[in-house]
């Protein structure tokens, strides 16, 4: 749990600093998405970072846009 | 100078070294790896890369990535919002989910862009230069990134013969870019037209690849083996979902794609409407009676020949249309740029089919990097770098395709003791070992060829090949089944010398360096006199992917050619890529005998040493 919240804290930090990045460099979309939905980034990069780094792709049609 | 371009994270890694202007060396990471399409951080084609310049990461000035990773999630974050804002005015369905989700804030990240949100932090996409940095223990200010299609211009026009040149680059998607028009002069590129998602002839053909069971990304050379067994009997259906603009771009019906925030498929119910059910992948596909099993009903047969005929002339419909599609990029281009030249960079540009009629029918002067991919933008980040950032002057062109890993004797000794082959024969010279191998092809052998550096691109091009005799009506069905495993419809390339390749051939071969027939990246047709004497390499319309041969551009594949047409009469193999199905190419003499040891190939000549799998009595 100590590690989660470790996890969660470096998390909430990039989220913070990317959010500012993108802002700075007149990415709207995403800085405005970041912002919105900070707490549910947060979640969702805290799951994924927890998660092992295996290839799980969806389709190839949908990774090759991504 | 000294430059390395990267290209990672989202299919086919590579890396490129470019030193004052010349590319030293090229590699693409699956070669290494044995993954097909690996698309994580490039070691060992970076190590490679060092290795072979004599350098180490220290020495190099800077480390170039291929796209703008922020500016690619930031279409990401636009796309799903468009879709969602679509969805939400389509339907009552959707105005009462966008009204529970406004009402309760549940579900305010929609299911695509929650999905990308976790691929990016699980990879950890978003600080790129970061990632670079740590991975090779440089500082982050060495370490940059350019635009994913000006990489692809670069890799186009810097690696190009000419000095002026349109440039055309077509792709699915990069950051918001699906296609580029621009003009390149000297050292420098200018952007002229833009195409921006959901306007995208890549993912066009990739939703029609997916439509007709094959696997985006992999899948598109089978759209094109298939579209010769069809005739473009929807073409008009096809046809409307594209509009062709004035000023060189065109849009694309988006009823019938999803191309903004796929979750699954790339196509809708009104595609499915207009095109009917999708083809099973590893369906049956058989366009004679006598291409199936005799055991099978009357029934079955037919049912499986009016699919294949529908499916295969669906194939036929969309190839055209991209065709049409190219032409009109290519034209504009050349008319904006006023030249003849036209550099093609971006997956559409592999077209093979597209780009021998931009040769023939265009009658332009054409140039198309080996690796048109996004591997291929390894070499293109380093080039758009070194002149657009660092002001070099122009580059060295391209002047091989052999930028991979070389074969190494030592290897070659140590892999055959090892491998308990022991029917081995070395010849003394090139021009022995030509006229020995020559001799076991004309004797119906199937041969695993390996020389020298191996080939940028996915095309094998007499450095990692699999050959045999083109002549011989029996090879295709021979080496489909004996050792590519591959499905029967495809067809297979022939290398031809240079001088002989209009005899058998319905084009002029420009010899000039860079032709694209040197990188068997142009379908032409084989004449009609010559169809019955060259059968193996005949595809089902009569044409074949011509890759030309020359003293220069490959003297031992060259030498046997000839070798082979002195016993003969024609200058010309069979040749495929030397992997199994679903493998990358052979790289390194062990994958080499790896691959030959479980193929029915019938001897492995690696260097001058020939090994074969038949028990010598």
């Amino acid at each position: 749990m100590a590690d989660n919240a470790d996890l969660r804290l470096e998390v909430q930090k990039e989220i913070d600093r990317l959010a500012a990045e993108f802002k700075a460099r007149g990415f709207d979309n995403a800085a405005r998405y970041l912002a919105a939905n900070r707490a549910a980034v947060i979640e969702i990069a805290v799951r994924a970072r927890l998660e092992p780094k295996k290839r799980d792709l969806p389709s190839p049609f949908v990774y090759s846009m991504q | 100078m000294r430059v390395l371009g990267l290209s990672f994270g989202f299919h086919d890694s590579a890396a490129a070294l470019l030193i004052d202007g010349r590319i030293v060396a090229a590699g693409q990471e699956e070669r290494f790896t044995r993954i097909k399409h690996d698309a994580d951080f490039p070691r060992r084609a970076i190590e490679f890369c060092l290795k072979k310049a004599g350098i180490a990461i220290t020495d190099v000035d800077r480390v170039v990535y291929y796209e703008n990773a922020l500016k690619k999630f930031d279409r990401i974050v636009w796309a799903s919002n468009v879709r969602e804002q679509q969805k939400s005015n389509g339907g009552l369905m959707g105005r009462a989910r966008a009204l529970w989700n406004a009402a309760t804030n549940a579900n305010d990240v929609p299911p695509y862009l929650r999905s990308v949100t976790h691929s990016w932090f699980k990879w950890e996409k978003f600080d790129v230069v970061g990632r670079i940095s740590d991975e090779l223990a440089v500082p982050r200010e060495k370490v940059t990134y350019v635009d994913h299609h000006d990489s692809h211009l670069a890799a186009a026009f810097y690696t190009s013969p000419f000095d002026h040149a349109a440039i055309v680059t077509m792709d699915g998607v990069g950051e918001y870019e699906t296609a580029v028009i621009a003009v390149g002069r000297g050292s420098e590129i200018e952007r002229k037209l833009a195409i921006s998602l959901p306007h995208s002839i890549g993912l066009f053909y990739s939703a029609f690849t997916a439509f007709l069971g094959f696997e985006v990304n992999e899948g598109e050379y089978k759209v094109m083996g298939m579209a010769a067994f069809g005739q473009p009997r929807y073409y008009d259906h096809v046809r409307k979902l594209v509009t062709l603009r004035d000023d060189g771009g065109f849009e694309i019906d988006q009823s019938c794609f999803e191309f903004l925030a796929p979750e699954t498929l790339p196509y809708t119910e009104e595609f499915l409407r207009r095109f009917g059910e999708p083809r099973e992948p590893e369906a049956d596909f058989a366009v004679q009676r006598s291409d199936l099993p005799e055991d099978l009903s009357d029934a079955q047969a037919a049912s499986i020949l009016n699919n294949s005929r529908h499916y295969a002339d669906l194939a036929a419909s969309v190839q055209l249309c991209t065709e049409e599609l190219v032409l009109h990029l290519a034209a504009k281009a050349s008319a904006i740029a006023g030249t003849r030249n036209v550099c093609l960079a971006g997956g559409v540009a592999l077209n093979s089919l597209a780009n021998g009629r931009l040769i023939r029918e265009g009658g332009y002067n054409l140039f198309v990097h080996p690796a048109a991919g996004d591997a291929g933008n390894a070499i293109g980040a380093a080039a758009s770098y070194y002149h657009r950032a660092a002001k070099r002057p122009r580059m060295q062109g391209f002047t091989s395709p052999y930028l991979g890993s070389p074969l190494d004797t030592t290897e070659v000794e140590a892999a055959v003791a090892e491998s308990g082959f022991d029917a081995v024969t070395t010849c003394s010279s090139d021009e022995e070992l030509a006229d020995h191998v020559a001799g076991l092809l004309a004797g119906g052998a199937v041969i695993g060829w390996v020389q020298g550096q191996a080939e940028w691109g996915p095309r094998a091009l007499g450095a990692r090949s699999i050959l045999a005799d083109a002549t011989n009506p029996a090879m295709k069905r021979i080496v489909n089944e004996r050792v590519k495993f591959r499905e029967l419809f495809r067809p297979f390339a022939p290398a031809v010398t240079a001088e002989a390749a209009s005899q058998y051939f319905d084009f002029e071969p420009n010899l000039a360096a860079g032709a694209p027939e040197y990188y068997m990246l142009a379908v032409h047709p084989v004449r009609a006199d010559k169809k019955s004497l060259v059968p193996a390499i005949t595809h089902a319309d009569g044409s074949a992917r011509v890759q030309i041969v020359t003293s220069d551009s490959n003297p031992t594949f060259h030498a046997l050619l000839r070798a082979f047409e002195r016993r003969k009469g024609v200058p010309m193999l069979m040749n495929t890529s030397f992997n199994l199905r679903g493998e990358p190419m052979v790289d390194s003499a062990r994958d080499a005998i790896r691959t030959f040891s479980v193929s029915g190939i019938d001897y492995l000549v690696l260097g001058r040493t020939v090994v074969s799998s038949r028990v010598e009595l």
